[in-house]
């Protein structure tokens, strides 16, 4: 007995691709940051004394930026909650409060740089901090940028059928870049 | 084309050359110059022989099920063969089997390491060795004496190290701009040199001659041209060598 | 109750749609993204080989003749990383995004927007890779192809070459992340009612343990690469000794990729073998539940040794990664074996597909255990770095991954194109490619015992290394022949069509269940699946489970 060609392939689907191939990524997203860990830690091994002797690293404004960030995490997931009980306004609303987030993150990134004292070209430890810095923020720019597609689908009408698993997997993403970013100031301000 | 018309004239004693060497028991290697390089080369027989024999047997069946179970014109068309689908006990055999070789290259070849890899703590002679974009630096220190490489960009006569045969020489391996390797084949040993670390090894070189060398590791345009070579002497022509080589480059 | 599905027969074979070269290059679906993969990457091979033609000539006789040292460096160079990242490697997922869907009975892949992004990616790396040995200023990419620092430092490497050469491996790497997700999310959620995992084909098993593979080794070499684009151009010192870096640190990271690497540049083609096997056999695969965890194994063992490329190095532990690399025979000799099994008692057709998959197994497993002696560390201090080693990967690589994938050419041609290719020429091509491929690489293995090391543009005369170059040399030349041939084959094949019908070799998966080429959404009707080889089943039903 033939099966209708519409059920073919679709098989028993328990999580949406989206979210199943944005968890994925991550898991490939954390061995890129596991390399540049290993870096760091290989260099740090290496050097003596790292930081070098010259580097006075600030620790209140970073702490300051990775609170604000940590809440990001919690405003966007405020605003899942809102959208999975059907409040689409509520998920608009607090994506704009976590975009805010992250935009002050990025200033006080964008001090920490300018005010450093040093720079990728004075030494390893340099290097090492402003490229690990750097990719991370990256990653928070391209956030953000998903944060604002989401905007724009939900202003031409996207999610009103309650099938949300794209800002889910947003949701996924933004909190991977949040748990990054506990690692990195762990390592580079606390541990150092 | 000329290689073309050479490749015929040399076809005939290139395939006896080939079996030739598969035969004499050193399977193409140089049997090691040194102590270190004969441990090495009798390791390398355990490996080729283990690696014939698996080969034999892997190579056996391929051939025996091929020719044995080859579909035959007397066959219908589409006729099937047996529909087993694997056998447990025969995949722990051929699981098994390989384990223990495996356990056993490993054992032989950890044992030679340690012993390749001891330095002595009286070595008779030091050498340093410096490499560099595209040559070598070689100095007896205390003693004055440095050799160093003609400019490079073709085969000239590299420079040579003189060495003693059956004593101890301390190899101190640097690089100061890129990564080199220094490699001599006769001894079946190389080393890497890598800029901002000092790597320390032992030879004992057991036989005299003089032995070609170059480096291994690419290190940018003229690395085909990075040769040297070493000749090992009895230890009183090393004495009066160094002796010389003192007084030469005392007096320049 | 009836389970059996009537085989959807064409009455009038439709005339094949001819696909313009638009729809060619946009559309998402999987069998035309997979082919534009599998003829891109082909491209490549043409290009890689090519580039090695110039390098055996240049090394037929001692002595520098027809290329410029500095060329012949850039050539070696672009030859491997053409080769390995832009010819075997995609040639892989482009057969998987052709197969997987039909081979779990699935209308597309997870993400079809993704998957021809991913292809352009891919041709886009290409461009650079190409552009970084030819139109760079400064000279091209010229430091080999695992780029060890710190020669590929702004310092030693001044030319544009190897920035392009590094965005281009950039582009490879994302493009591999971009398939290995689509790879898992097809193979995990859009199986059909019926295709376990346990039923699953072992080149799509295969693929699965490949796609994860990239996905792990992948993103520490970009971020190897990433830092060594700092280091060039905005005077970091991650790898560089006088600022405090550490070239070993760099090797490291490339090679926690480069060793997975050659595993995903085996693991799909071990897959074509055992699925070109048992069709040719008459037999069910020998020992299914073994291969499986023998790939997988081989996938988790492969994480562990890739320091066996810095045995030399003085600056790691040795006996482990030997250890470790050692291992890796028992779960590959698995595979060996279960191939032989699946020979054993059968019925042996000898297909074009079958003779590659036999010249397969000659020829890999001189590779295999070759490989197995550079896994001693103390042999390895006089391998490392010499033709040894060169003939060594060509073995696993060219004679294994590439004598698989003229298997699967053979194989699945038909299925893609409606129209067999021609056994006769096939079985020349076979012939040539095979003597050739020993003639040229079987003497280098003799060449490494002797002491020729490898990126040396000249050698000289009399020391041993002239007679087997020559071979060499020969070796090539009919090995050229056999590709030209191959060429003419597809070439008249595609004119002159001699159609496949929708299962010319008594095929075991669901491929074989829809008609050649198969349509937009791959199957009218599906068997029901009650095993690995559904399609068997069907031709078969009282042998099916
Ligand atoms: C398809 C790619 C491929 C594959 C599959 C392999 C397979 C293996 N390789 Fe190879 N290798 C390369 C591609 C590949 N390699 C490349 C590209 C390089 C060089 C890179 C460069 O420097 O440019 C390299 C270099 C390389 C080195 C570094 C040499 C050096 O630079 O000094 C080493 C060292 O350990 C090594 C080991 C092995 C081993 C142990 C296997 C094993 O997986 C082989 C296992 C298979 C078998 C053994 C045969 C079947 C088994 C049986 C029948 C069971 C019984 C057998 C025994 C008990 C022995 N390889
Ligand atoms: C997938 C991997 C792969 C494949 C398939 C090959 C295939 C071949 N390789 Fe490759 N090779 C590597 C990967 C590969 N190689 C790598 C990684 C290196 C190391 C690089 C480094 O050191 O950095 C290397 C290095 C290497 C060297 C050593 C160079 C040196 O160290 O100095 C040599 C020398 O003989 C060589 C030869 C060959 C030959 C003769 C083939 C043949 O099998 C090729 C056969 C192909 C053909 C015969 C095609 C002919 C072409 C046409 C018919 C069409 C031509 C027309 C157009 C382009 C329009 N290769
Ligand atoms: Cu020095 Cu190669
Ligand atoms: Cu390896």
């Amino acid at each position: 007995m033939a099966q209708a060609p519409a059920a073919i392939g679709t098989g028993p689907r328990e999580i949406a691709p989206i979210r199943f191939g944005t968890i994925v990524f991550l898991a490939s997203e954390l061995v890129f940051f596991g390399g540049l860990f290993a870096a760091y830690f290989t260099l740090r091994s290496q050097t003596n004394p790292w930081p070098p002797s010259t580097v006075d690293l600030d620790v209140a404004r970073p702490s300051v930026a990775t609170a604000l960030l940590i809440m990001s995490s919690f405003t966007f997931v405020a605003g899942l909650r809102g959208a999975r009980a059907g409040r689409l306004t509520s998920l608009s609303r607090w994506i704009v409060v976590t975009i805010l987030l992250a935009l002050a993150f990025l200033g006080f990134q964008l001090l920490d740089w300018v005010q450093a004292g040093f720079s990728v070209s004075s030494h390893a430890y340099g290097t090492m901090v402003y490229a690990m810095t750097g990719f991370h923020g990256l990653h928070v720019i391209a956030g953000v940028l998903l944060m604002l597609v989401i905007l724009g689908r939900m202003a031409q009408g996207a999610y009103g059928d309650g099938i949300i698993d794209g800002p889910e997997a947003v949701g996924y993403y933004w909190h991977f870049v949040d748990v990054v970013w506990i690692g990195l100031y762990a390592t580079i301000f606390l541990l150092r | 084309m000329r290689w073309a018309v050479r490749a015929g004239r040399r076809a005939g004693p290139a395939a006896l050359a080939l079996v030739g060497t598969a035969c004499s028991g050193s399977f193409g290697m140089p049997r090691g110059a040194t102590e270190q390089g004969a441990d090495i080369f009798r390791l390398w027989q355990v490996f080729v022989v283990t690696a014939i024999a698996v080969a034999a047997v892997v190579y056996g069946l391929i051939f025996w099920s091929v020719i044995r179970y080859r579909r035959r014109r007397s066959d219908e068309p589409g006729a099937l063969g047996s529909q087993f689908r694997g056998d447990h006990r025969l995949e722990l055999v051929y699981m098994g089997i390989p384990i223990l070789i495996v356990i056993g290259l490993f054992a032989a070849s950890a044992a030679v390491e340690v012993r390749v890899d001891r330095v002595s703590s009286d070595p008779a002679v030091v050498v340093n060795v410096e490499a560099y974009q595209w040559g070598w630096r070689f100095t007896y220190p205390g003693q004055g004496v440095t050799i160093v490489s003609p400019p490079s960009g073709e085969f000239v006569a590299g420079p040579q190290m003189v060495l003693p045969v059956g004593q101890t020489t301390r190899i101190v391996l640097t690089a100061n701009d890129v990564i080199h390797a220094f490699w001599v084949p006769d001894f079946l040993y190389k080393h890497d040199a890598i800029p901002g670390r000092t790597f320390a090894f032992d030879l004992t070189p057991t036989k005299t001659g003089t032995f070609y060398g170059e480096c291994a590791e690419f290190c940018g345009l003229n690395h085909a041209y990075m040769t040297f070579s070493v000749r090992v002497v009895q230890p009183a022509e090393f004495a009066m060598w160094l002796a010389q080589m003192r007084a030469g480059q005392a007096a320049a | 109750m009836s389970v059996t599905m009537e085989r959807p027969v064409a009455a009038q074979p439709e005339p094949p749609h001819r696909v313009g070269p638009v729809e060619r290059l946009t559309s998402t679906d999987h069998k035309n993204v997979g082919i534009l993969y599998c003829v891109t990457a082909f491209g490549f091979f043409l290009v890689g080989g090519a580039l090695a033609g110039l390098m055996r000539i240049e090394l037929a006789e001692p002595a520098r003749q027809v290329v410029s040292t500095q060329a012949y460096n850039t050539m070696f160079t672009i030859h491997g990383t053409v080769m390995i990242f832009l010819f075997v490697a995609p040639f892989g997922i482009g057969l998987a995004n052709y197969l997987i869907p039909l081979h779990i009975g699935a209308p597309d892949m997870a993400f079809p927007r993704l998957n021809l992004t991913s292809y352009w990616f891919f041709a886009g790396a290409g461009l650079l890779i190409l552009l970084s040995g030819v139109a760079s200023t400064g000279g091209g990419a010229a430091m080999g192809w695992y780029a060890y620092t710190p020669l590929s430092e702004m310092r030693y490497s001044p030319g544009v070459g190897v920035d392009l050469w590094i965005l281009g491996i950039v582009l490879v790497a994302i493009s591999n992340v971009m398939g290995g997700v689509n790879i898992l999310a097809t193979v995990f959620l859009m199986r059909a009612p019926g295709m376990t995992m346990w039923r699953l084909p072992i080149f799509t098993w295969n693929m699965v343990v490949t796609a994860i593979l990239g996905l792990v080794a992948f993103p520490p070499a970009v971020a190897a690469f990433a830092l060594l684009l700092i280091d060039r151009r905005l005077g970091g010192h991650a790898f560089d000794p006088l600022g405090g870096g550490d070239p070993a640190l760099y090797q490291h990271l490339f090679w926690f990729l480069g060793h997975p690497e050659v595993y995903i540049l085996i693991l799909p083609f071990f897959g074509i073998i055992t699925e070109v096997i048992p069709v040719f056999s008459m037999k069910p695969l020998f020992g299914y539940l073994g291969l499986v965890l023998a790939t997988i194994a081989i996938g988790a063992l492969s994480m562990g040794v890739w320091a066996h490329h810095m045995f030399t190095t003085g600056v790691v532990d040795n006996p482990f990664f030997s250890a470790m690399s050692l291992l890796i025979a028992v779960p590959t000799g698995v595979k060996f074996f279960a191939w032989t099994g699946t020979m054993w008692r059968g019925k042996i057709h000898f297909t074009v597909p079958m003779l590659f998959a036999l010249a397969f197994l000659l020829n890999f497993l001189i590779g295999g255990v070759t490989g197995v002696m550079l896994a001693s560390a103390p042999i390895d201090f006089h391998m490392n770095d010499s033709y040894f080693v060169v003939a060594h990967f060509h073995y696993t690589i060219m004679g294994g991954s590439v004598f698989a994938i003229f298997a699967g050419i053979y194989f699945w041609f038909p299925k893609m194109t409606g129209a067999m290719l021609r056994e006769r020429l096939g079985r020349v091509v076979a012939v040539l490619l095979f003597v050739g491929f020993n003639l040229t690489f079987w003497p280098q293995f003799v060449l490494g015992l002797r002491g020729f090391p490898r990126r040396y543009v000249s050698y000289p005369a009399d020391i041993g290394f002239d007679t087997p170059n020559l071979v060499s040399t020969v070796g090539y030349a009919v090995m050229f022949a056999g590709v030209v041939v191959f060429l003419a084959d597809v070439a008249v094949s595609l004119r002159r069509r001699v159609p496949a019908g929708d299962d010319p070799w008594g095929g075991n998966s669901l491929e074989w269940v829809t008609t050649s080429p198969p349509p937009e959404h791959n199957f009218d009707a599906l068997p029901q699946i009650r095993s690995e080889r559904p399609a068997f089943d069907l031709r078969h039903p009282e042998l099916a489970p």
